[in-house]
């Protein structure tokens, strides 16, 4: 506690996340379903990274004169589909484009949905009112079919689907940060940080909001396995990303009318799609069991 | 020129309830280099007050009249602007609960920093854009000492003016690191840092145990000689009253009941109200029995009666106490009191309870 401190640590800037990293090597100390979590979401980010690496062809390259629909085989480890692709490099392409939807979704949802949650919890009154009726609006859309109508009017493009599925998740985030704002913004060192003189903007962005982080992350870990789900779910219902480019869902969804014949092709993008969304949801509720204020210990402070 | 001059201070509280008179017409002067105690039991609006002067009564509760003279200006009408800048810079706060009042994910070297900095202490160490915004969380950056030096080392120097040991180590640490009486150092360190000429200090050793609170007291007295500060201490500890405070106002039901020097008040208490509480000290000399209290509890103060808010529970109450809210009358040049009875203080029936003179006697001599 009061051992004398290395110049090392001094080095970095003490970062507000300095007491969650602390935090981060307990939970994965303790939870061994949150470091299965963190290992999966580890092995689909390099898989995504290494895919021009690894794939053994092209994933757009067609072949349907001589592979259609071949079985797994050493040449094709998960087989070929009807246009005679590589189902093996269209799933590691497909990591690719999911991780990117589901970060650039939830991105979006966050940007958009935790400044609206920090306004709403610090001012209250009619502000509050405002922005959580209207995300309440749009929260009362189920989240496919908000997603969906956006689509149709935004037009089907990758990144139309990112922002249809941020925007239906902007609600989300903006309830989870409101709620710990309405908690953090009665703690006394609020009105300390009043009494320095500090101002609004800077109470906000310095002591609630390195406050009410901790939710935020697990929230984001949980929704970004959504995200990916939810891109499967449109591009399946042929709304997703467009062709060629490798989506899980359209494989998926190509994979219906073949579905006796050659059950390859709906079998391993299944299963990327739910070992990605295990993976996250391992990590995320890890995160959550331990940075849930209300398992917190004393030496684990708030965060 | 009267460094704090308050007078007429009301705030109330709207609830659902009907509206509570928390401050109630407080008038407090405070000069330069003098300690002013106001005491009171729980719920009778010290904290409140102070709160008020500072323009920080969160709703429901609103300062509805009354004027707060600092320096020579007003800050009722203060736009909120200037009230930051005062706040910090000319007048600095310390809470009762140290461990609520710091920020547990900033180190504390930064966060008595802070105070200096937004208040542009050093010349280019202002708190810039980037940790105003939401960004600023997110964004890895050089090592507060390393960004703003003058306000880091003036820190470091706060830190070891107020006694906390191996201060640049202890700048870098997180508050959960420190001790509760380390704590409340490093809150009156960020209340010192831009040495105001006015500190609040609200309850500032209750959570603490008895040893560290006269450490801390003793620092606080010493740093208020070095720099010629008037100070506020809220406590409801009379004893803390008399060893540090010049004067003392005693509150009751938003009410200040009895204002004088601190000799006067311990002396010859003008209001039953504080010769009870006088009489509750307990007295090492006198074992056994049961200890004294005062009847009854703090009233409601929702709707009160035009009356003494002290008569029901007070020994001598007659019906001229429920006439009427009594009046401040000056019982001496100094001193104060508001109670119908004060004239005749000297002569009235409560010189026959000879318990409460001994004991507030007693007290004057001990301390």
């Amino acid at each position: 506690m009061t051992e004398p401190q290395t110049d090392t640590t001094d080095e970095s800037s003490p970062p507000p996340g300095a007491a969650l990293l602390s935090t981060g090597r307990r939970i994965f100390a303790e939870s061994r379903l949150a470091l299965l979590g963190l290992a999966i979401t580890l092995g689909v980010v390099v898989t995504a990274i290494l895919a021009p690496v690894v794939a053994p062809y092209d994933p757009t390259a067609q072949n349907i004169a001589e592979a259609q629909l071949l079985a797994p085989s050493l040449t094709h480890p998960m087989g070929t589909d009807q246009l005679g692709r590589d189902v093996f490099s269209r799933v590691l392409y497909g990591a690719q484009l999911s991780l990117q939807v589901g970060l650039i979704a939830v991105g979006v949802a966050i940007a958009a949905g935790v400044p609206l949650g920090l306004i709403a919890g610090f001012y209250g009154g009619y502000i509050d009112e405002t922005v959580m009726r209207s995300m309440d609006v749009l929260f009362s859309f189920p989240a496919i079919l908000l997603a969906i109508a956006m689509v149709a009017i935004l037009g089907q493009s990758t990144l139309n689907v990112m922002l249809a599925i941020g925007i239906t998740y902007t609600p989300i985030f903006a309830r989870v940060t409101r709620s710990g704002v309405l908690s953090v913004r009665e703690e006394t060192f609020v009105d300390a940080a009043r009494a320095i003189g500090d101002t609004n903007r800077s109470i906000i962005a310095r002591d609630i909001l390195p406050n009410v982080v901790a939710p935020i992350i697990v929230q984001a870990t949980v929704s970004l396995a959504f995200a990916i789900l939810a891109e499967s779910a449109l591009s399946f219902l042929g709304l997703g990303t467009p062709p060629p480019d490798p989506s899980w869902g359209r494989m998926l969804s190509n994979s219906r009318n073949f579905l006796q014949t050659a059950p390859w092709t709906a079998v391993f993008p299944g299963l990327a799609i739910m070992i990605t969304i295990l993976g996250f949801n391992f990590l995320g509720d890890g995160l959550r069991d331990t940075l849930d204020p209300q398992n917190e210990t004393e030496e684990g402070g708030s965060i | 020129m009267t460094l704090l001059n308050v007078s007429g201070l009301k705030t109330e509280f709207r609830t659902d309830e009907g509206v509570v008179q928390a401050v109630n017409g407080v008038d407090i002067q405070v000069e330069a280099g003098e300690t002013v105690g106001i005491v009171g039991e729980s719920g009778s609006g010290k904290s409140v007050t102070a709160l008020s002067m500072l323009g920080l009564v969160d709703s429901p509760g609103h300062v509805t009249a009354g004027s707060v003279e600092f320096g020579g200006e007003e800050l009722r009408t203060a736009s909120e602007s200037r009230l930051q800048d005062i706040r910090g810079n000319d007048i600095g706060t310390v809470f009762q609960d140290p461990m609520e009042s710091l920020n547990p994910v900033l180190t504390v070297g930064e966060q008595i920093a802070e105070v200096t900095r937004s208040h542009g202490r050093f010349e280019g160490e202002n708190i810039d854009w980037l940790e105003e915004s939401l960004l600023g969380n997110f964004v890895p950056r050089r090592s507060a000492r390393k960004r703003h030096p003058e306000s880091w080392d003036h820190a470091v120097e706060m830190m070891r003016q107020v006694g906390i040991p191996e201060p640049e180590q202890r700048a870098r640490e997180y508050p959960h690191q420190f001790s509760g009486g380390m704590q409340q150092r490093a809150m009156i360190a960020m209340a010192l840092a831009c040495e105001p000429d006015l500190l609040i200090a609200d309850e500032p050793t209750t959570a603490l145990d008895v040893t560290i609170e006269a450490q801390i007291l003793n620092r606080l007295s010493e740093l208020q000689a070095d720099h010629d500060m008037g100070m506020l201490l809220i406590t409801h500890d009379l004893g803390v009253v008399v060893e540090t405070c010049d004067k003392v106002a005693v509150m009751y039901a938003g009410q200040l009941v009895e204002t004088g020097t601190v000799e006067e008040v311990f002396r010859d208490p003008a209001h039953p109200y504080t010769r009870r509480l006088l009489a509750a000290i307990p007295d090492a000399s006198r074992r056994g029995g049961r200890l004294e209290a005062i009847e009854g509890n703090v009233p409601d103060l929702v709707d009160m009666p035009d009356a003494c808010y002290f008569a029901p529970r007070c020994p001598h109450a007659h019906d001229a106490c429920y006439e009427a809210v009594p009046t401040q009358r000056d019982v001496s040049g100094t001193q104060q009191a508001r109670c119908v009875l004060h004239d005749d203080h000297r002569s009235l029936p409560w010189d026959t309870d000879g318990d409460t003179t001994d004991i507030a006697a007693n007290n004057g001599d001990s301390q």
